[in-house]
């Protein structure tokens, strides 16, 4: 498609698109799904919503449906029961999706590992984009996890929250999505 | 009431982190990412006292064959499983391993998660000292 167009269109193509990412600044919806944990990883998930950590600011939000979420927040070493529960809330959400494992159950399986009634980690049922170790993560570790989902990471180098120009468009920070889920 | 609440709200001012513009301190004792000083390991001396208290089996001797039965052990260790408790750190009888409070570890590729230590074998020393390591950081 891109071949098809001359130059000059291209070129606004390219001006629309980063003044789009600069005006929506890549805000986030995030759907959490707990997949087996013990809660811990919960609980720090929740703290991100408190007034010190004030993930709003970063125009990350929690949603309930999977329908409105672009990023599927995974928890835990997904038990047998959740296998086919997490696939559906994968399948609900619309393109272009993200999954993030959160905690060191969810990179690895962790202390439970593989087993009869554990997948051991989020990457054996689904592509996984970002992996946020830690037993449970904190906070802050959760908030780096997920500004490297949207290729904001670089935000911390201008000392401004808000009024930053994106560094990358989001198809290119996870080029690894499509070839998972080529493979899947 | 609702006074006392404004009141108080402006004399407390403040307290949200500014943390992706500005990196936030976290005290020392925060039990973080666990980094190991290679050159002091003794693992290629036979010494696995930190993969024998290694609870989530995090930390793993490997034995690699390079080429033509050439054989080096290699000390992996994997963030992603990994809790942190730092029991490694007080069995290391040579003070390799330590606890840091970087918090910064999320990645997007499970390899970024390992970071391998690999130690040459002890046969073939023709005058190097025999280590390739990469300190403290990602393999």
């Amino acid at each position: 498609m891109a071949d098809m167009l001359d130059s000059a269109t291209r070129e606004a193509g390219e001006r629309l698109k980063t003044k789009v990412q600069r005006l929506f600044g890549h805000s986030l919806h995030i759907r959490h799904v707990d997949a087996g944990s013990c809660n811990a990883c919960e609980s720090e998930i929740k703290l991100l919503l408190n007034p010190y950590y004030d993930i709003q600011r970063l125009g990350i939000f929690f949603t309930t449906s999977p329908r409105h979420a672009d990023l599927l927040l995974v928890t835990g070493p997904v038990t047998r029961a959740m296998v086919d529960p997490l696939r559906q809330t994968y399948e609900a959400m619309p393109d272009p999706r993200l999954v993030v494992a959160v905690g060191a159950c969810a990179c690895s399986g962790g202390i439970f590992g593989p087993s009869a009634f554990s997948q051991g980690g989020v990457e054996h049922v689904l592509p996984v984009d970002v992996f946020i170790p830690g037993c449970p993560p904190s906070p802050l570790t959760l908030i780096h996890g997920l500004l490297l989902a949207l290729g904001r990471v670089e935000q911390r180098m201008q000392g401004h929250t808000r009024r930053i120009k994106m560094g990358r468009p989001l198809s290119v920070i996870t080029p690894s999505m499509q070839e998972k889920e080529a493979q899947s | 009431m609702v006074f006392s609440w404004i009141r108080r709200g402006l004399r407390t001012g403040v307290l949200t982190t500014r943390y992706p513009a500005v990196q936030e301190r976290l005290p020392e004792a925060f039990r973080g990412k666990p980094i190991m000083d290679a050159s002091r390991c003794i693992a290629e001396q036979g010494c696995n006292a930190c993969v024998q208290v290694c609870l989530p089996d995090a930390l793993s001797l490997q034995t690699v064959v390079e080429s033509a039965g050439n054989e080096a052990t290699q000390l992996v260790l994997d963030y992603a499983r990994c809790v942190a408790c730092g029991l490694c750190v007080s069995a290391c009888p040579q003070q390799a391993l330590r606890m840091t409070n970087e918090y910064e570890l999320a990645a997007s590729r499970r390899e970024d998660l390992r970071m391998v230590t690999l130690f040459a074998p002890p046969d073939t020393s023709d005058g190097e000292n025999g280590k390739e390591e990469n300190n403290g950081r990602y393999a």
